[in-house]
């Protein structure tokens, strides 16, 4: 049994980069209730954080800017994905617009190929690499960072979502689109504005964990797939769900690695995944309204 | 013999065979063994991608299965490569038959997410058991593919089993695509509800179909590890997995030719960059293409050459233009003897969280009846009927039928035990003609096995007739034989009622259930729909209907049953439920 030093290493370890799975998830769940859209290219978002991040401060800006133009980036990409992919086939079939946010992953995946190379990179921590103590775990101080962005970064969304109005039109959206836009809201345009939001908070949350985990073309699949179970585990319904389940699996993730061998990390993890997916889709399917006959009644 | 249809396949045999003439270097023949393998699990993702609209991404997975499973059963146990390729095509199956069961209850793209997951897993557990995968390093020494104690040495014939395998899974998705199996496979990909309505189980329909382009994905990575000679976790990553679905999506995932087109432009395009020394390329311009043909042009390069050259098309492979109706098939349901109530509904009770839409309706519809459930806006009418048709679970009650309770039935049981249904709003199949449409209608009288209809056997065409014949029959009785080959978007919405209603016949029901058959429909189309309501009861079906329709429902219901606000307020004859003062304060709002 190890003692309740390593288990705190392992528990504080895997909330580092279960932030990153987190804002993934919330950003799948805030897109697929406004526009109907599950993304499979989130997770390129993360990995394209932290490339730019590498890329920016081998250039010596400060970290400030540096961040600014992640998170612009984030953003621009976000909507230019919305645009150019999802609004002039909107009328697709479901399946047609999630299979084309597959295409754009595979599209970013190249293009971060193509610019950066298959070798991952190095990115030095914001405040440099010392570390420090948290209960008997030894961490290091960019974990402050990825605690301290992600909190705030959620604390933005959730009082975002809750208390403007802005908030209140991306709800409604969610809700019933048709009857928001009777109401004047325009759906399209919070289409657009989810998606530019999620784009940032994803690639912000792979600018930060990229000093721990390295920067690399190819993460972004796995780093969605986490996102996108823990997504299903807030049932793609529930933000505050999506992100604790998102902590949760990275916890998980370490306890695991901790606990067993590191060879034996990833099938473990992905065992566990594969059944809890198996076992949601028996427990999900017990109803037949899955069928959706209308909604008149 | 169709020319249209056999040219196709007569250009690639020549193909085939002309191309080692043409390129004998090594590595020409290697680029076509790559294509070979590639195209066989892209067929495959075709029929459960481009026919369901089942996104799987981690195909790659059973490329593993097959490449691990061929490796290892050659070199640590001495099969010869073809058992080892059947064997390990046969685990493939069964991995999907175990994934897919639970996930594909499940709507859209858990699929996706947990082949993707089970694609990281089989990676993960390649690099752990060193001991029988090799680790890291894989399997370096796996043996020249051999047929029995033949040992296929020569690129060359192995180039020619390869290319031969390839041809027989097409030949296999080409028979799929054109049976009833490939109709079901479209009707749950366009409505799931409209399937089940037709007796579909769609759930077990797309198992089917992924375990079979499980098994064509294992073949191909069986196939290419005997052409590579080596296996490690890296032959089959998630790049590979990507090149599987672009190549599926930019050859064209609506004919099972865009799986063979597309491996063929991937590859050729993985070789072109090479030459031009700038092979980073790849990814980023197979993305883009993606997206691009799935925006622009979802029929891909098999579209693109149907367009070019115009008969190359799936409807004039499947549909001869000449109708002719023959005499009008015999009645393929057995026929049961009924005695009293059809249907006794009891206690019916339905809510939506506080909503109580149906609340404890009880009642019967008697063999040979026209029943109207009637009643204002919101009364519950629809939620009633969804009930009995299994689309939606009762909370309390239930409902028998014909001496079977029928309350938790699913609805394409349901369907197959002899209740069909329309929709109030029509849920037609658009990616059919009408007359596959009707033919999924009698879908449930298929007698073809699942390997009759895959290997195109004589049993396969003869029932292929069949259905034809009843689906013609049944659209004659509708009067839309002429529209037969035109799709349901191409009618006018009174023929797409008539549509649905025939392919509710073909279902040859006892009972009927119409959910506002008549809205949207002008009032000569009204009239032709109350004498066509006659005829099918004169054909011994019994009919259950929600109507808005007063007059209709008068002239025709022998019994009315009305609802409001969930609950039954009145039940008896046209004339007597229009004098009850309940109904009069219901429908006029007077005080009762």
């Amino acid at each position: 049994m190890p003692d309740s030093a390593a288990l705190a290493q392992f528990l504080l370890t895997g909330l580092t980069t279960g932030c990153a799975y987190a804002l993934v998830a919330l950003a799948i769940v805030l897109m697929f209730n406004v526009s109907g859209v599950v993304n499979l290219a989130q997770g390129e978002y993360g990995a394209l954080g932290g490339l730019l991040l590498a890329s920016l401060s081998a250039m010596h800006l400060p970290l400030a800017l540096s961040l600014a133009l992640v998170i612009a980036a984030g953003l621009l990409l976000g909507a230019a994905q919305e645009r150019l992919t999802i609004r002039p086939i909107r009328s697709a079939p479901q399946f047609v617009l999630i299979t084309v946010t597959l295409g754009v992953a595979v599209a970013i995946r190249g293009a971060a190929f193509l610019i950066w190379g298959k070798d991952p990179l190095n990115v030095p921590g914001f405040s440099g690499d010392d570390v420090f103590f948290l209960w008997g775990a030894l961490l290091p101080i960019q974990t402050i960072w990825i605690w301290g962005g992600t909190a705030v970064l959620l604390a933005l969304v959730f009082v975002g979502l809750g208390f403007t109005r802005i908030g209140r039109a991306i709800r409604a959206c969610s809700l019933n689109s048709r009857a928001a836009r009777l109401m004047g809201i325009n759906p399209q345009r919070m289409t657009v504005l989810v998606f530019a939001a999620g784009g940032a908070m994803s690639t912000l949350g792979g600018a930060l964990i990229a000093p721990l985990t390295l920067a690399s073309w190819d993460s972004g699949l796995t780093i969605g797939l986490k996102g996108l179970i823990a997504a299903i585990f807030g049932s793609f319904r529930s933000p505050g769900l999506a992100v604790a389940a998102g902590l949760a699996i990275g916890a998980l993730e370490s306890c695991i690695a901790g606990l067993g061998s590191s060879e034996a990390k990833d099938v473990v993890l992905y065992l566990i995944l594969l059944a809890a997916l198996l076992v949601m889709g028996g427990v999900f399917a017990r109803g037949r309204d899955r069928l959706h006959v209308g909604t008149s009644i | 013999m169709n020319a249209a249809r056999d040219l196709p396949a007569a250009l690639l045999i020549l193909a085939v065979l002309v191309y080692p003439a043409l390129f004998h270097s090594g590595f020409a023949l290697g680029a076509a063994l790559m294509v070979a393998g590639l195209a066989i699990g892209a067929v495959g993702l075709v029929l459960l991608l481009g026919l369901a609209h089942q996104l799987a991404i981690g195909q790659a997975a059973f490329y593993m299965i097959g490449g691990y499973g061929s490796a290892i059963l050659t070199t640590q146990y001495g099969w010869d490569g073809t058992s080892a390729m059947l064997v390990s095509a046969l685990c493939a199956s069964a991995v999907a038959y175990v994934i897919g069961g639970p996930i594909l209850r499940l709507r859209g793209f858990v699929l996706a997410i947990a082949s993707l997951a089970l694609q990281l897993l089989f990676i993960a557990l390649a690099i752990l058991l060193v001991g029988i995968t090799g680790g890291a390093s894989g399997i370096p020494t796996v043996p020249h593919f051999s047929l029995g104690p033949w040992v296929v040495a020569s690129d060359l014939s192995y180039y020619f089993i390869a290319w031969f395998l390839v041809l027989a899974a097409l030949a296999i998705g080409i028979n799929i695509d054109r049976s009833r199996v490939g109709r079901a496979l479209r009707a749950l990909a366009a409505d799931e509800a409209g399937a089940a309505a037709s007796g579909i189980n769609t759930t077990s329909y797309k198992v089917l179909i992924f375990v079979i382009s499980a098994a064509m994905a294992s073949i191909g990575g069986s196939l290419i590890v005997h052409f590579l000679r080596v296996i490690d976790p890296t032959v089959f990553g998630l790049q590979f997995s990507l090149d599987i679905i672009t190549a599926v999506i930019i050859g064209g995932m609506q004919s099972v030719w865009g799986g063979v087109l597309g491996a063929i432009v991937i590859v050729a395009l993985r070789e072109a960059l090479r030459l031009l020394e700038q092979p980073a390329w790849e990814v980023v311009i197979m993305g883009v293409l993606t997206v691009v043909v799935l925006i622009g042009f979802r029929a891909g390069v098999v579209g693109a050459i149907e367009a070019l050259f115009g008969a190359w098309s799936r409807k004039s492979e499947s549909a001869p233009g000449n109708h002719e109706l023959g005499p009008a098939p015999a009645a393929l349901r057995a026929p049961t003897e009924r005695r009293g109530a059809l249907l006794q509904v009891e206690g019916a009770s339905r809510s939506f969280g506080a909503l109580r839409a149906v609340e404890r309706v009880s009642f019967a519809v008697a063999s040979g009846e026209i029943v109207a459930l009637i009643g204002p806006n919101g009364a519950g009418k629809t939620t009633l009927l969804d009930t009995i048709s299994g689309h939606r679970a009762f909370d309390k009650g239930g409902a028998v039928f014909g001496g079977v309770d029928i309350t938790r039935t699913m609805p394409d049981a349901i369907a197959r035990a002899g209740i069909a249904r329309t929709f109030q709003a029509i849920r037609s199949f658009d990616n059919m003609s009408v007359l596959e449409n009707v033919m999924c209608g009698c879908h449930i009288f298929s007698r073809a096995s699942f390997a009759s209809v895959s290997l195109g056997l004589p049993g396969a065409a003869e029932d292929e007739r069949r259905l034809r014949a009843v689906a013609m029959r049944e659209l004659d009785f509708v009067g839309l034989r002429d529209v037969a080959d035109l799709r349901p978007d191409q009618i006018s919405f009174g023929h797409q009622r008539m549509m649905e209603l025939a392919r509710a016949m073909a279902l040859e029901p006892e009972l009927l259930l119409l959910d506002e058959p008549a809205s949207g429909l002008n009032d000569s189309e009204t009239e032709v729909l109350a004498e066509l309501l006659l005829r099918i009861r004169a054909r011994g079906v019994t009919i259950l209907l929600v109507e808005h329709d007063i007059r209709l429902v008068m002239g025709l219901a022998d019994k009315v049953v009305v609802l409001d606000h969930g609950e039954k307020i009145a039940e008896g004859t046209a004339d007597c439920v229009r004098q009850d003062p309940q109904v009069l304060s219901a429908y006029l709002g007077m005080a009762a």
